[in-house]
């Protein structure tokens, strides 16, 4: 394989490995005034990686760019994993705003003297890193971190209103180059939510017996919106193949070649890109989820050759300079 | 077979009964305290030893910091990562700072040690703001692998006590814009 180039400013070589390209070589520009470009991570079934990829694309995408993750799970692992223990711990134990109060479009009342009011500018989100100036711009990374009481809040709520999330993100992050938004696995308001911020949808996936049972749905689910929100663009940016080979048996199992396959030809059936990089298994994932930078193996490497292909994908799509080489 | 232990001191008997006790203690004493004679030695035929190379001692991140000239601003918090970074409370592996380096543009050390890369770590920490250096520290990112327990103790603990406890005015990191 040749010298791989990805638009973050990182390239990979599989004999050289890792490297930076040198600045101002085409590397993200001033934020052009287009603002962000906004990308869902959602398949309708559990356990396929939504998480993992969305946490990664987020980091790694801060090296060279200024990045917002949403937490849009109860579950709350995207922002446990960005923020780390210590941090999420603080947060849970201070009761400051998250996506609940993003929805529920103000802050509650505390038992101490602050009454309800409405969201300030800097509410509802962290900021993960410290602001670092290079290749002529700001960038970070942020997150709107959810909270594991945010499905019980959405139950109580009478109409909890999808365009929110949508309306929060355009008033607040224009300044932002990239917006990751973490699903959850069931259909909800939420997923109406996420679409509704959405330029684009990411769809992981693993290679076993019933992987692509969440592509129907998720089709389904996406035209359904569509036909609401004719005026809405959004589409499947690709199928990202989660655990793509199987490193422990030293090569791809008839298993493992039969449902991608089917991966393959049902994406096929929605007119659905498949991505060339899949995301081969790694021991070294979990450990960069834990925040464990030790001894990750390939696993860097592997993501950012799938993180490369996305971000060439978004340049096809979008055509926007500040996302590409020239 | 005669020992070279055993050699040595029937020679050294033959010459204290010769001499007596305090001469010969007496002699040994201004050799010893010759640095000529002192480096050579009968076996390797009276060729000066190679001088000992004075052992540098590991360089620590708490010994580089204390010599830095640094803001009074952000010196203490400086020293505190410092002093986290020889407790391997923060950048506890090798991985962890080519992670770091790789973050922020730093150049990686060459030498794989997390020693070697002390003194880059440390020049572009202190080339930060303090609330920056603040930030730096109270980030996860960098203090190694995280354990869930306190998250499941929160949520729990949250679940308990049933309301938020602590003002708003007291919740940490709100965003703060360059």
């Amino acid at each position: 394989m040749g010298l791989y180039i990805t638009w973050l400013g990182l390239c990979y070589n599989r004999r050289r490995g890792l490297g930076f390209i040198k600045k101002g070589n085409g590397a993200m520009a001033e934020n052009q005034g287009t603002g962000p470009v906004c990308v869902s991570v959602i398949n309708m079934k559990g356990g396929v990686g939504k998480t993992t990829i969305a946490a990664l694309l987020a980091h790694y995408a801060t090296f060279t760019c200024n990045t917002l993750a949403v937490d849009l799970d109860p579950q709350a692992n995207l922002s446990q994993s960005l923020m780390g223990a210590l941090n999420y711990k603080e947060f849970i134990e201070s009761g400051a705003p998250s996506i609940v109060e993003v929805f529920e479009r103000y802050q509650l009342a505390t038992q101490s003297t602050v009454p309800p009011h409405l969201l300030g500018i800097d509410d509802a989100v962290q900021r993960i890193w410290p602001n670092i100036y290079n290749v002529g711009r700001w960038r970070n990374l942020h997150i709107i971190p959810s909270r594991f009481d945010f499905s019980n809040n959405l139950t109580g709520a009478l109409s909890p209103d999808p365009k929110v999330l949508a309306r929060f993100i355009a008033d607040r992050f224009q300044d932002k180059d990239l917006i990751f938004i973490d699903c959850a696995p069931t259909e909800s308001v939420l997923t109406q939510a996420a679409y509704h911020a959405s330029r684009y949808i990411l769809v992981p996936v693993k290679p076993e017996f019933l992987a692509t049972i969440g592509f129907p749905l998720l089709n389904e689910s996406l035209e359904t919106f569509k036909a609401h929100n004719p005026d809405h663009q959004i589409e499947v940016i690709g199928v990202v193949i989660n655990d793509m080979f199987d490193y422990q048996a030293h090569d791809e199992t008839p298993e493992r070649k039969r449902s991608i396959s089917e991966i393959h030809e049902e994406a096929a059936k929605n007119g659905w890109y498949v991505f060339r990089s899949g995301l081969q298994y790694s021991r070294g994932f979990p450990k960069m989820m834990r925040g464990d930078w030790s001894h990750i193996g390939y696993a860097r490497e592997i993501f950012l050759e799938f993180q490369g292909e996305f971000f060439e994908r978004i340049v096809q799509l979008t055509g926007d300079s500040r996302y590409g080489f020239a | 077979m005669v020992l070279p232990n055993q050699k040595l001191d029937a020679t050294l008997r033959r010459i204290v009964d010769e001499h007596g006790l305090g001469s010969v203690l007496e002699a040994l004493g201004k050799i010893a305290s010759s640095d000529a004679l002192a480096n050579t030695s009968p076996a390797d035929g009276g060729k000066a030893k190679p001088r000992r190379r004075k052992v540098k001692p590991k360089p620590t991140a708490p010994t580089y910091v204390a010599k830095m000239d640094l803001p009074a601003d952000s010196r203490q918090a400086i020293a505190d990562l410092a002093d986290r970074f020889e407790r391997k409370d923060f950048l506890p592996s090798f991985g962890s700072v080519a992670h770091f380096c790789a973050a922020y543009e730093i150049d990686a050390p060459a030498s794989k040690t997390r020693a070697s890369a002390i003194p880059r770590v440390f020049k572009f920490i202190a080339g930060l703001d303090a609330a920056e250096i603040q930030k730096i520290s109270d980030s996860g990112m960098f203090a190694g692998p995280s354990r869930l327990a306190p998250i499941a103790d929160a949520i729990r603990n949250k679940r308990q006590s049933g309301a938020r406890q602590i003002p708003r005015s007291h919740a940490p990191g709100l965003r703060e814009h360059k």
